[in-house]
């Protein structure tokens, strides 16, 4: 399904774009270009289409009423940019034949009228905070008041580790465990070999690079091997029809798990935080590899990410010469499958070429440098 | 084009703000401008004498047709302007089109010599503008729309610097897998219905 999204005067963001995301899209920009609100933004909207979907498919099925109502207002609120808004802010979002727009005359959300327009859809968002959830959760404290993206990527690990008890952390040679400790509370261990041999300590012992992967790829882990998206939402859909006493309304026409669009969607805050850039990449394959070139995969996943590292944008060439030559052993993708936007001054730059992305914005640091080094130097 | 700018685009520009008649420009105002049929001929970044011997210049501008070329310095244009009146306005270095005999070209020329680092960021920035601010005179949109060539180039002649022993040289090989004339793809340019891209040589037909 074509997904697209146009974004006006909205925080730093004044117009841009984006007439067709594409499995994997990068955003790269200076700090408080308006990355993470783009992302924010676009996780946002793909989550009410995706209530979208489920209100149309209880309609499809025999419910009359919608058992829920958007409430934009509070979903701002959440999502830390009430303070962006304002009377011309224009915000279109548009996938397969189903829009939701929103201007100063309120939220806007199309109605899916056709079996084949609804979609199936995860919204996971992992914050650029990760590194404190195994803090967090070590000290079992009040969640309540976290950030709302902070809690949204705690309550996916929280998820994940009740499922994913060990895992191989490739990027940084260590591997995860979940361990029942006292009280029957988690612990989570990482084992690595150094220089006096095997070591197991706590997630919150070690490094911060550690701290901040090792919740990335869980996550990703759980959403790409383990999660039914179709037993998920049937569990939700029956709760609403609960919560709302619709039950015996429902005449289900359709098994969500005969609907043939399925998506989880990330969307990614700095995957290289705290990172080796050699770490990085090995990060960026474990990715690419799990979400697209895996041939078991039960449905679509998008990604979506904001990234300052060069290392990560210049190792999207590499992936895209791999799939141009068909190396399929390691981890590649096509260009077309793929976009890296700037964000500049609140507008959208392409980076793209012809079979190749144009990653020098992220090098002319490294030129500015060596300029003002030979000027020193004559 | 030239009396265009020089009357209706000064014009627009005295009464985008509250400005003192007195402080507002003179209309007419005179543009600095040059003129060349030549076949090939490079640009500078310069106040006066533009055209440069070949190779010179931080583009090269090929013209095989002979077209009459005229080259506006929109840079010194504003900047001989009341500092009110520009205030806040971007001003990429050059216009230039082929006169209206032909009516093929309008090209906004951003030029860069020495070190095009912090220049190309902001390149695209100032031309698009630039373009806004011009197509806000209805006269000049009309005038910009007829032309089928809508280009804006950002031309620089620089390649990434030696680095001691070659430490961070590969910083610069994306450069040198990148072609010719590399797209610039920034929204607000291309939905004005221009083209941008990166290039030191300018073919015109």
């Amino acid at each position: 399904m074509k997904e697209s999204i146009s974004i006006q005067n909205l925080g730093p963001i004044q117009d841009i774009e984006i007439e067709n995301i594409r499995p994997l899209t990068v955003f790269v920009g200076k700090s408080g270009s308006g990355k993470s609100t783009v992302l924010k933004t676009v996780a946002l909207f793909r989550w009410i289409f995706k209530m979208a979907c489920i209100r149309s498919f209880l309609k499809l099925s025999g419910v009359d009423s919608s058992p829920f109502t958007f409430d934009f207002g509070t979903y701002l609120k959440n999502n830390g940019m009430e303070d962006f808004v304002n009377d011309s802010t224009c915000i279109v979002y548009k996938k397969g034949e189903c829009e939701i727009s929103y201007t100063k005359k309120g939220l806007k959300v199309g109605n899916i009228t056709d079996w084949d327009d609804i979609s199936l859809e995860k919204i996971s968002f992992i914050s650029d905070k990760r590194n404190m959830i195994p803090e967090i959760l070590q000290r079992n404290g009040d969640q309540k008041n976290l950030n709302f993206f902070l809690r949204e990527s705690l309550d996916d690990y929280k998820k994940a580790t009740e499922v994913v008890k060990k895992l191989q952390i490739d990027c940084l040679d260590v591997k995860f465990e979940v361990e029942k400790g006292q009280n029957s509370r988690d612990r989570y261990k990482i084992t690595g070999e150094g220089e006096n041999g095997i070591y197991s300590i706590n997630l919150t012992d070690s490094s911060s690079g550690t701290q901040t992967v090792t919740p990335l790829s869980v996550i990703m882990e759980y959403f790409t091997h383990y999660y039914d998206l179709v037993a998920a939402l049937n569990k939700a859909i029956f709760h609403i029809l609960s919560i709302s006493d619709r039950l015996s309304q429902f005449k289900g026409q359709k098994d969500l798990g005969s609907i043939s669009s399925k998506f989880v969607n990330f969307h990614i805050e700095e995957p290289e935080l705290s990172l080796y850039p050699t770490s990085q990449c090995q990060l960026i394959d474990f990715i690419i590899n799990n979400c697209f070139n895996r041939q078991d995969r039960e449905c679509d996943f998008t990604v979506m990410l904001a990234t300052h590292s060069p290392y990560i944008v210049n190792y999207l060439n590499l992936l895209t010469i791999r799939a141009k030559n068909g190396i399929t052993s390691e981890a590649n993708l096509s260009l077309e499958d793929m976009d890296v936007f700037e964000i500049y001054n609140g507008y959208l730059n392409d980076l793209k070429q012809e079979d190749i992305f144009d990653t020098r914005l992220l090098s002319d640091p490294i030129e500015e440098i060596y300029s003002q080094y030979h000027d020193i130097n004559k | 084009m030239k009396d265009l700018l020089s009357t209706q685009f000064v014009s627009h520009l005295n009464n985008r703000k509250d400005i003192d008649e007195a402080e507002k420009a003179t209309v007419p105002t005179e543009v600095p401008a040059q003129t060349t049929n030549a076949e090939v001929f490079d640009l500078l970044d310069k106040e006066e004498n533009f055209f440069q011997p070949i190779g010179v210049g931080s583009v090269t501008y090929h013209n095989p047709s002979h077209l009459e070329i005229v080259v506006v310095n929109y840079e010194k244009l504003l900047n001989d302007l009341p500092e009110i009146v520009t205030k806040n306005l971007k001003r990429p270095d050059y216009i230039v089109f082929d006169s209206e005999k032909d009516d093929k070209y309008i090209i906004i020329n951003e030029l860069s010599q020495g070190k095009p680092v912090s220049k190309r960021n902001d390149a695209k920035y100032q031309m698009s503008n630039a373009i806004k601010i011009l197509m806000e005179v209805p006269d000049i949109q009309e005038w910009i729309n007829k032309r089928p060539y809508r280009w804006c180039v950002f031309s620089c002649r620089n390649t990434f610097p030696e680095t001691p022993e070659g430490i961070a040289d590969a910083f610069g090989l994306n450069g040198k897998n990148l072609p010719e004339r590399i797209e610039i793809k920034f929204q607000p340019i291309t939905k004005a219905g221009f083209t941008a891209f990166e290039t030191d040589v300018i073919r015109l037909d």
